[in-house]
């Protein structure tokens, strides 16, 4: 005849809200732990029986109860370690199935009847948690009822346990399987002098021996044999193991599958040495669609842009007699500016979608985790590589995130090495060129200046770790989630608002730039604009070691117009260039606009750089539109070779305004000078010999550009590869 | 179970709760008393993340736990 049935569980599972609606009293119950700190008795009637029901503080485990220490642990161990119990009900939250278990599995080992009350299972089953209690009964081998404690629900299969005539008492359980041979003998040793360490131990010897056992201070017993290191560790991990595979067995989630999917996918993409090959993998992939695919759909958008934007305008203000300040600032200055900003819609837009496709999928936060590896081995901190990565955006944001490093030294190397990461407004400028000069193989162009950047920025901070900023990086703390797949809808929102907040921005930028040059440059024969062919021809023999050519001189003025954004270097190029021509060829030449034959011709130019990308035959000579932006750099540039180093230099050289302030807010004046000094120096450095090495082996092989840079590229994977390999060896020899 | 969290944070270095949980299909909440046993011992140290100040939402919310091998 059950007399005396024990409430226990876990700190806030509910028991004191089932003494309540047992015995209608009226504890104070709280959604906290630690509401019950003593006991609490009531009593249960049922059909002509009283039974004491006794509420017990909360515990997540049991220990002998002279050694533990919180009072309140204290008074659960003794009221168990006494005799008078007919029953004890113990409460499981089924929303935290595995923390709780743990003290089940010792509840169990007293030899004293239990049940399972299994709680909360209104919230577990709202969590997408399922628990199968049947189950769960048959591996405990106890009974397991389910409860909605606070709304009384299944407090009858509970009342069919606590009114029957006696409980069965539970086998037991299989613990001993988790523990290896020498512990297994080792407890057998202890459970036979148990009555000589713990005398009040009484009969149930096991429950007290693994008690004993589970002490994080080792006991000094030497009767129980030679001590072993860690005992509680490998107690206490048999007993995580038990509890793991029950529930492994009855839980099930409905967010399982992709949990299990991530930790399998990450061991691939987060691989020791296949994640840096596997990500420079998936960029070129990105690149590929973002400047293929984007780069054919910008070549129609640059046909019809122009017409829509400067030559329609133009001719209707020739129509009208407009004055020639009025042509030039509508059709040079709004007109210009618009065709500027829609042309660098295509690639940038997909671009942010493929973008948001890998970060809203969960893997850029695993690239910056990569970089991470690369980044340590060479003492810098990954943390550095993070914003840009995550991002690959703009550098202004990525400087001011270096807030969030520990040391001024890793935020002086975040700062110094960020500006070389290419920005959405070097992507727009590299797009325009290599639609000129690679339309073919574009986006190998685009990866190798990504590549070449990050690679920079790499040797800037080794170099100066190496010099001025010497010391160790903390290790990179970053919360990989889960991988999903996100939506389209989604996916495209996130790149419409980055598109929208990119053209807004450079936007504000290139209208009043070209308005101003527009004006400027109403008069060709004015000084003002004489002015911009003086500078730019009086600068031209620095930059003509790296390909810029006497009449090219509009390249130069780009690049000083690009210190104030980036952005207005394609906007510039195209003004002077489209002056340049109108010069030469007089408003007359100006055509009315035939927007079907546009069109026309924009959808045949898509088609066929879509064609010309995907392996098909090539019916037109070359990608650049007659009177187009490309086709005015192909004739101005004059070689590929020049282009790509002006590319190499925009990569480079001086950041931003924006950027600048930036490090001189983030870090020190002196910094940002040096920050000016060092890219000017690596701009040109490597603009200059790249042109220079270029113009002398293109003759000779005109494919020994990418042998070359592929070369480069092997030999960095392999240093990388090597250093990684030192550093593995020189842990495992510390380890060892 | 235990030992083998431990040797998984060794070969990781700095790890969240939640790479744990995925990596071994443990709850996180089931994990933070392993992860105490740990702590305790002085194997393993318990760092929180911090937000980089920016309003661009790129960094979470929510306060995770990362245990890092000392």
């Amino acid at each position: 005849m059950i007399k005396r049935v024990l409430l226990v569980g876990n700190p806030n599972c509910g028991k004191t809200t089932l003494f309540n609606a047992l015995t209608a009293s009226r504890q104070k119950v709280g959604n906290w732990p630690g509401v019950t700190i003593e006991k609490k008795a009531g009593w249960y009637s049922r059909s002509g029986k009283t039974i004491e029901i006794i509420d017990l503080p909360g515990v997540y485990s049991l220990g002998l109860p002279d050694q533990v220490s919180a009072k309140d642990a204290q008074i659960t161990a003794q009221i168990l370690a006494s005799d008078d119990i007919d029953l004890i009900i113990n409460l499981v939250d089924a929303c935290h199935l595995e923390r709780h278990l743990y003290l089940t599995s010792q509840l169990l080992e007293l030899g004293k009847p239990v049940v399972v009350a299994l709680n909360m299972m209104d919230l577990a089953s709202q969590a997408g948690v399922r628990v199968d209690a049947q189950s769960l009964s048959q591996r405990l081998n106890c009974p397991v009822v389910t409860l909605q404690a606070h709304r009384q629900i299944g407090l009858e299969h509970l009342d069919q346990h606590i009114c029957g005539k006696q409980a069965t008492l539970p086998s037991e359980l299989a613990i001993n399987t988790y523990l290896p041979s020498k512990v297994l003998q080792y407890l057998q040793t202890v459970q036979q002098n148990m009555s000589n360490y713990y005398p009040k131990c009484g009969a149930n010897t096991l429950y007290y021996a693994y008690r004993w056992m589970e002490q994080s201070s080792p006991p000094d017993h030497s009767s129980a044999g030679a001590p072993i290191h860690d005992l509680d560790v490998i107690m206490a991990d048999a007993r995580y193991q038990m509890v793991h595979s029950w529930v492994a067995n009855v839980l099930s989630k409905c967010n399982d599958s992709k949990e299990q999917f991530t930790a399998k996918l990450d061991r691939i993409l987060l691989h020791r040495y296949w994640g840096l090959p596997l990500f420079f993998a998936l960029m070129y992939v990105v690149f590929f669609l973002a400047i293929g695919v984007g780069g054919a759909v910008q070549s129609g958008f640059d046909i019809v842009s122009q017409a829509l934007f400067m030559q329609a305008p133009a001719w209707l203000m020739i129509q009208w007699h407009a004055p020639s300040w009025l042509i030039q600032l509508s059709a040079f200055g709004v007109g210009q500016a618009c065709h500027t900003l829609v042309t660098f819609i295509p690639v940038l837009a997909t671009m942010y979608f493929l973008l948001a496709f890998l970060e809203a999928s969960g893997y850029m936060a695993r690239v910056a985790f990569i970089m991470d590896r690369v980044m340590r081995s060479l003492g810098l901190p990954g943390q550095a590589f993070v914003p840009m990565i995550i991002g690959f955006g703009c550098n202004v944001p990525a400087i001011l995130a270096a807030r969030t490093l520990q040391t001024e030294r890793e935020r002086f190397l975040t700062v110094l090495m960020n500006p070389y990461m290419s920005c959405s407004a070097r992507l727009a400028i590299y797009a325009v060129f290599v639609a000129a000069f690679f339309p073919h193989k574009g986006y190998q162009i685009i990866f190798s200046l990504y590549l070449l950047g990050i690679g920079m920025a790499v040797l800037t901070g080794y170099l100066a770790r190496r010099t001025f900023l010497s010391g160790q990086s903390s290790p990179l703390i970053l919360e990989l989630p889960t991988y999903h797949c996100p939506t389209f809808l989604r996916l495209s929102k996130e790149a419409g608002l980055r598109l929208r907040y990119f053209l807004v921005r450079a936007g504000k930028v290139i209208l009043p730039l070209c308005l101003v040059l527009s004006l400027l440059s109403i008069d060709l024969t004015s000084r003002y604009s004489a002015l911009f062919a003086y500078i730019g021809q009086w600068i031209m023999p620095i930059f003509s070691p790296m390909g810029i050519h006497a009449d090219n001189w509009p390249a130069v003025i780009s690049l000083m117009t690009g210190m104030l954004a980036k952005e207005v270097v394609i906007g510039t190029l195209d003004n002077l260039y489209s002056q340049m021509t109108n010069v030469s060829q007089g408003w007359q030449a100006v055509m009315p606009v035939d927007f079907w034959l546009m069109c026309q011709q924009a959808v045949l130019s898509i088609y066929e750089h879509l064609q010309t990308l995907f392996g098909g035959s090539v019916q037109q000579a070359d990608g650049a539109a007659i009177g187009t932006l490309p086709e005015k750099l192909c004739q101005h540039f004059g070689s590929s070779m020049a282009a790509y180093a002006y590319l190499l230099f925009i990569l480079l050289y001086i950041p931003c305004v924006s950027t600048m302030a930036a490090i001189r807010q983030e870090a020190t004046r002196r910094l940002m000078w040096f920050s000016i000094v060092w890219s000017m120096g690596l701009a040109y450095g490597t603009a200059v010999l790249f042109y220079q090495i270029a113009t002398w082996v293109a003759p000779m092989q005109p494919m020994i550009m990418y042998r070359i840079g592929g070369g480069l590229l092997l030999v960095l994977v392999l240093w990388t590869g090597l250093h990684l390999l030192k550093q593995g060896g020189q842990r495992a020899l510390g380890n060892s | 179970m235990l030992l083998a969290i431990r040797n998984f944070i060794q070969v990781h270095r700095v790890v969240s709760s939640e790479q744990l949980s995925r990596e071994f299909r443990v709850a996180a909440e089931a994990l933070s008393p392993m992860l105490e046993i740990w702590v305790n011992k002085g194997v393993v140290r318990k760092a929180n993340s911090k937000s980089c100040g920016s309003s661009c939402q790129s960094c979470h919310t929510k306060q995770i736990n990362y245990y890092e091998w000392i």
